[in-house]
């Protein structure tokens, strides 16, 4: 977790970055018919929101999975709901191999 | 059981008699509603619905609603507080069209049948059509009829029931043989919490005047490839010029008194309370915060009101409902 203000704006930077390049990603990989700026970091992919179906699911975890060099397993589908969630995921996947 | 917990894990029955309905029908119909709202309705088709906004001049928003096309026009539902925005918004753009506007409020009921065991009960009350509405879908189901939709605010299963006025009792009647008795009854109290859990703002308790659509969080209402699109120059600008974000939290401690709280990062003022609730299902404080652009997003621990509370922000929604997580295997 991020404590100080330093960390903060050092985590935000890195963040800002991962969920461009994700919204860059699913916009190209699903032909999206929206700007990068007009998808709301929190909005949901599924139903209301995006509107995306299980066939964009799944084409989403082959590009996450191209795109930023993680595994997303079975479990982690839950996770696939929403921009954010996916950045989380990227990012615990990333810090996990770090300490690895 | 509480309303939420039955909500959360059960299935409860809400009356929206206070809710706002309008219906539009006529030739023009289309052009009157797709002037007002963000999503293309032209795109909408019959027995679909859709969630959208109708922007305000100054780039915020005026209403948040449901449009339902039908197969003579469209319903437009939405929260009670919306009711006069959304009036004067149609009655504006229908006026000097071959388009008529009836406000429906008194004239029919409205149901909300919400929880994860909400579909069994409806499926015992109304059979097996039911099982046929997806998510965003319009059936009429007969005996007792009523215009069944699937639409929805707190994530869990929820089948909104529309009809006329004087056949609400016999399909509260239905609904609650086929489930619950008169424990299917359910108030509107635990919506904010359950709305807040996932999320979802509510245009009067979340999103203050000078707040964009885009600080909400809410442009992905909005066609921006739509020509005659509302407010489409402030849009434009206030895309470019967002100083907030809207996001999530989860604070230590009670909910009382934390509207309006400062949220600090070391001893950093980086934004507001808007609203918060305490969550059952959390067992914490859920909280919408507008905080400065470059720090509104998941992950970030903060100190909460003068107390300093603890507080994190998280991705929404705060967690999955079990209408979804049982339907994932």
């Amino acid at each position: 977790m991020i404590n100080t203000l330093v960390e903060a704006r050092a985590y935000a930077g890195r963040r800002k970055e991962l969920t461009h390049r994700l919204k860059k990603t699913l916009v190209e990989r699903l032909d999206l018919d929206r700007q990068i700026d007009e998808i709301p970091d929190d909005c949901l992919l599924f139903g209301v929101g995006l509107g995306l179906d299980s066939v964009d699911a799944l084409e989403i975890v082959v590009a996450v999975e191209g795109e930023f060099g993680i595994r997303v397993e079975d479990g982690d589908m839950q996770e696939i709901r929403s921009v954010n969630s996916i950045v989380d995921l990227i990012l615990s996947r990333q810090t996990r191999e770090e300490n690895v | 059981m509480t309303d939420y917990r039955r909500l959360r894990s059960d299935a409860g029955l809400a009356d929206l008699q206070e809710w706002t309905r309008f219906d539009l029908s006529g030739p023009e119909a289309c052009d009157a509603l797709d002037d007002v709202v963000g999503c293309n309705v032209r795109d909408l088709f019959e027995g679909r619905a859709a969630n959208t906004l109708i922007p305000s001049p100054a780039g915020g928003v005026d209403a948040i609603v449901w449009v339902i096309a039908l197969e003579d026009g469209f319903r437009i539902v939405g929260e009670p507080a919306d009711r006069e925005a959304v009036r004067f918004a149609l009655e504006e753009s229908a006026s000097g069209r071959d388009a008529m506007l009836r406000d429906i409020r008194d004239e029919t009921f409205a149901l909300a049948l919400i929880g994860p065991e909400a579909e069994k009960v409806a499926w015992k009350a109304f059979g097996d059509d039911v099982h046929s509405i997806a998510f965003l879908n319009v059936l009429p189901l007969g005996d007792p009829a009523v215009l069944a939709a699937r639409i929805g605010y707190f994530g869990e299963y929820e089948l909104h029931l529309f009809g006329a006025a004087a056949r609400k009792q016999a399909v509260i009647d239905a609904l609650k043989q086929a489930g619950g008795g008169d424990a299917l009854m359910v108030g509107e109290d635990a919506f904010p919490v359950m709305m807040a859990e996932m999320g979802t703002v509510s245009r009067k308790r979340d999103i203050p005047p000078e707040v964009s659509v885009f600080e909400a969080g809410l442009h992905w209402m909005i066609d921006f490839r739509k020509e005659n699109l509302r407010s489409a120059g402030v849009l434009e600008r206030r895309k470019h010029a967002i100083d907030r974000k809207c996001v999530l939290m989860i604070i230590d401690g009670d909910a009382a008194d934390l509207r309006g709280q400062p949220v600090f990062i070391e001893d950093c003022d980086i934004g507001r309370i808007q609203s918060a609730f305490h969550s059952e299902t959390l067992d914490r404080c859920v909280a919408l915060a507008y905080l400065a652009e470059d720090l509104g997003m998941p992950g970030l621990s903060c100190a909460v009101g003068a107390d300093r509370r603890a507080g994190r922000t998280v991705s929404a929604p705060a967690f999955l409902g079990r209408s979804i997580t049982d339907n994932l295997g």
